[in-house]
């Protein structure tokens, strides 16, 4: 072997010691250092538009926290879940993610997620009345609270108010019932040119969501998804099947709403297109269409049933229970709910803030839309949706039913019955059997 | 003494540089795979440690109707893409073989669909496939307008359990074309000349000299083409993510892969979702044996 070869030779050995060296090293420790400096990392979902003001708003946390640093980990909704769960498997989730309450027994009983409860109180500084119930209550069960308040949701009646002026249409009424609500979509359902097809729409009463679409309507028809303890379904009860019946009757009786085939199956919203009048929409929406300048909108609170109520949520940040920096993580979802941040949501209109007085601030309140403030009594007086392990599954499962009936497949008692057998199985899994 | 030093140093260098390959193949696709297997036996969260249930997944797998209705749906998908996608491809390709001025261009056109992402060119046609603003929808009501007809109410692609599946298979053979086109284009020039002269000179008409001589000439890569293809196929799954989300509707599009996506990211059951999987694997191998077994009677070797 020439001497050049065997030269190259080492010099191979050598660069794959080197390798399996570095390789090795990459394990590192990260346990918090003695002077308290560290580097967190928090995930949450959002648009593209969101990271510059996020980015900003972590500068002033991290200038009131010296040594710590936080690395921000934007995903897409769509995205955000799958990777999460990949995390946690690998057990290498961020030290603080954004959560929702549809999810949180999933992982909280499955020990992915720090309990708060201590911490909370236990936090001088920290005044945990000054946020809204709902999202409190979102993420507080009988062993402890699992993520801090960021944010609330509430559902509204987006109206157009171009098409309700041109057909002559009065604007709802805080107080409005079902019944004027049922008047109102049809005198806003029209076929001008007669040629069978609408031209505008009164409402489009769709299935996808329990929350946006269809939760509010059976409470108010005197319903509930689940039982008191969470162990059982009781879609099937005349109640539910009654707010059920009513929605889908609006399709396929009254003729009000699109069915599947007449709405629009993909891309934007059909509130968007300005020709439907009414749409039920989460107060996170407002953002969204206040670029539309071809016609007027506002908000009016859901109409009353037989009982008056709307569904509320929130959100929250969570801290991984396999956290190595859990006290550096526990001042960022303080500052999440703190006022500034609070104070920028606000500002952004993406979200309504969790903390009492930034949302009844003209911070929030003021701007388009005026009936804004109506989320705000709804999420006084509003209800949280009953969420367990498997939540997800079992609002699929629903969800599978529902669809059924709006294409006129499936009666509502039918896939009321099923969709509860559906759930009941699902809940008595629980998630200790996975 | 020399020349087995040179073999060594030969074999170490050889080792190391496809080592790399060799890792990757075995960390991210053999490991995988044989850790499915077994984790196929488990229920399992991928939170909490995995709990041995023995053949309770597969029990629960042939018990499913909806495992059935997806793999229904799934062969439905194979058995409506893959033939007319590979005869469609072998048109173009034939076309693309002839001596046409910017024929270049013609190729690119046709193989851009295949370098564009799946999400994209799902995201487009579902816009197509819309009964509302749908340029499809746009196209059929224009031509019953110059036809003096009175136009038919609009065509939910995507949202009649009758024409979802449909609608997805014809994105997917278009998104193919440019891919087996290219593949068998390579094929078609590797035919040799001489052949078609010599069958010209005999007297042997276009169909003949396309049986006799197109056809037994490509054979190897035809072979080659359709089991790539049905592998492929039956692991349909992005145009569903994409287009009809969870299989809608009514479970028309739920294909086996989504099944089992659905059963590992939403449901959190990553040991049963694994037996799908495996499932999944046992039906494609099957596939493909009989494949090889029926190499013998029409691939020209």
């Amino acid at each position: 072997m020439s001497t050049f070869l065997r030269k190259i030779n080492g010099a191979g050995r050598g660069l794959m010691a080197a390798i399996l060296i570095l390789a090795a090293g990459c394990g590192g420790d990260d346990a918090p250092a003695p002077d308290g400096s560290a580097t967190i990392r928090y995930a949450r979902w959002g648009t593209p538009q969101e990271i510059d003001a996020e980015r900003a708003l972590l500068k002033q946390f991290e200038e009131a926290h010296p040594g710590v640093r936080v690395i921000v980990e934007f995903n897409s909704w769509s995205e955000y879940w799958t990777k999460l769960q990949a995390q946690f498997a690998a057990g290498t989730a961020p030290d603080v993610f954004l959560f929702s309450g549809t999810r949180v027994q999933d992982y909280r009983q499955r020990g992915q997620i720090e309990n708060l409860a201590a911490r909370a109180a236990g936090d001088p500084t920290l005044k945990m009345e000054e946020f809204y119930p709902a999202p409190v209550e979102i993420f507080t069960d009988a062993d402890g609270l699992w993520a801090m308040p960021r944010d609330c949701n509430a559902i509204g009646i987006f109206y157009n108010k171009t098409l309700f002026d041109k057909l002559g249409v009065e604007y709802p009424k805080p107080d409005w019932t079902w019944d004027d609500f049922l008047a109102k979509a049809k005198a806003l359902t029209r076929d001008e040119d007669g040629d069978g097809r609408m031209e505008s729409y009164g409402y489009l009463a769709a299935f996808e969501s329990m929350e946006v679409h269809w939760i509010s309507w059976v409470w108010q028809a005197g319903g509930n998804v689940l039982n008191e303890a969470r162990t059982k379904c009781v879609l099937d009860s005349p109640e539910a099947i009654e707010g059920l019946e009513f929605l889908a009757g609006l399709v396929l009786k009254e003729k009000v709403s699109p069915n599947a085939s007449q709405a629009s199956t993909f891309g934007s919203n059909m509130f968007l297109t300005g020709r439907l009048a009414m749409s039920s929409e989460g107060s996170w929406m407002i953002k969204g269409f206040s670029a539309a300048d071809h016609f007027q909108w506002d908000v009016a609170p859901l109409p009353k049933g037989e009982q008056s109520v709307g569904v509320v949520n929130g959100l929250g940040n969570a801290i991984y229970s396999g956290s190595k920096q859990k006290d550096a993580a526990w001042e960022l979802v303080k500052f999440l709910g703190s006022r500034p941040y609070q104070e920028s949501l606000a500002r952004s209109g993406t979200s309504i803030p969790a903390l009492r007085s930034v949302a009844e601030s003209p911070i929030y309140l003021d701007g388009k839309p005026e009936g804004k403030r109506h989320f705000l009594s709804q999420i006084e007086s509003g209800r949280v949706p009953d969420y367990t392990a498997g939540s997800t599954q079992w609002e699929a499962a629903i969800r599978g039913k529902l669809e059924l009936v709006w294409m006129g497949r499936m009666d509502v008692a039918t896939a009321a019955r099923e969709a509860t057998a559906a759930v009941d199985a699902i809940l008595a899994k629980g998630s200790a059997n996975p | 003494m020399k020349s087995s030093g040179v073999a060594s140093t030969e074999r170490f260098w050889g080792l190391l540089l496809s080592a790399p390959y060799i890792a990757g193949l075995l960390v991210f696709a053999v490991g995988p795979i044989l850790f499915s297997w077994v984790i196929g036996f488990f229920a399992w969260d991928s939170l909490t440690p995995p709990r041995f249930v023995g053949f309770g997944n597969w029990t629960r797998l042939f018990g499913d109707p909806l495992f059935w209705k997806a793999l229904g749906n799934t062969l439905y998908f194979v058995i409506g893409t893959v033939p007319i996608g590979i005869a469609l491809s072998m048109l173009l390709a034939m076309l693309a073989n002839r001596p046409l001025r910017g024929i270049g261009f013609f190729r690119t056109l046709y193989f851009t669909p295949v370098v564009t992402s799946t999400v994209a060119v799902a995201l487009v046609w579902a816009w197509f496939y819309d009964p509302n603003y749908g340029v499809l929808n746009y196209a059929i009501a224009s031509a019953f307008k110059l036809a003096g007809l009175k136009p038919p109410s609009p065509i939910p692609w995507l949202a009649d359990p009758a024409t979802a599946m449909p609608a997805i298979m014809l994105m997917s053979v278009w998104k193919g074309l440019g891919y087996n086109m290219v593949i068998l284009l390579a094929a078609l020039q590797g035919v040799p000349r001489h052949l078609y002269e010599a069958a010209e000179i005999d007297g042997a008409g276009p169909l003949m000299r396309f049986r006799h001589i197109t056809i037994p000439g490509v054979s190897p890569v035809l072979f080659f083409v359709v089991t790539v293809g049905v592998i492929s196929a039956f692991q349909v799954f992005d145009q569903v993510y994409i287009m009809t989300r969870e299989g809608r509707p009514a479970d028309s599009t739920l294909t086996i892969v989504y099944y089992l996506y659905r059963h590992a990211f939403s449901n959190l059951e990553l040991g049963y979702a694994s037996t799908v999987g495996t499932a999944l694997f046992a039906i494609i191998f099957a596939a493909t044996l009989v494949q090889l077994q029926l190499r013998r009677h029409w691939v020209h070797t």
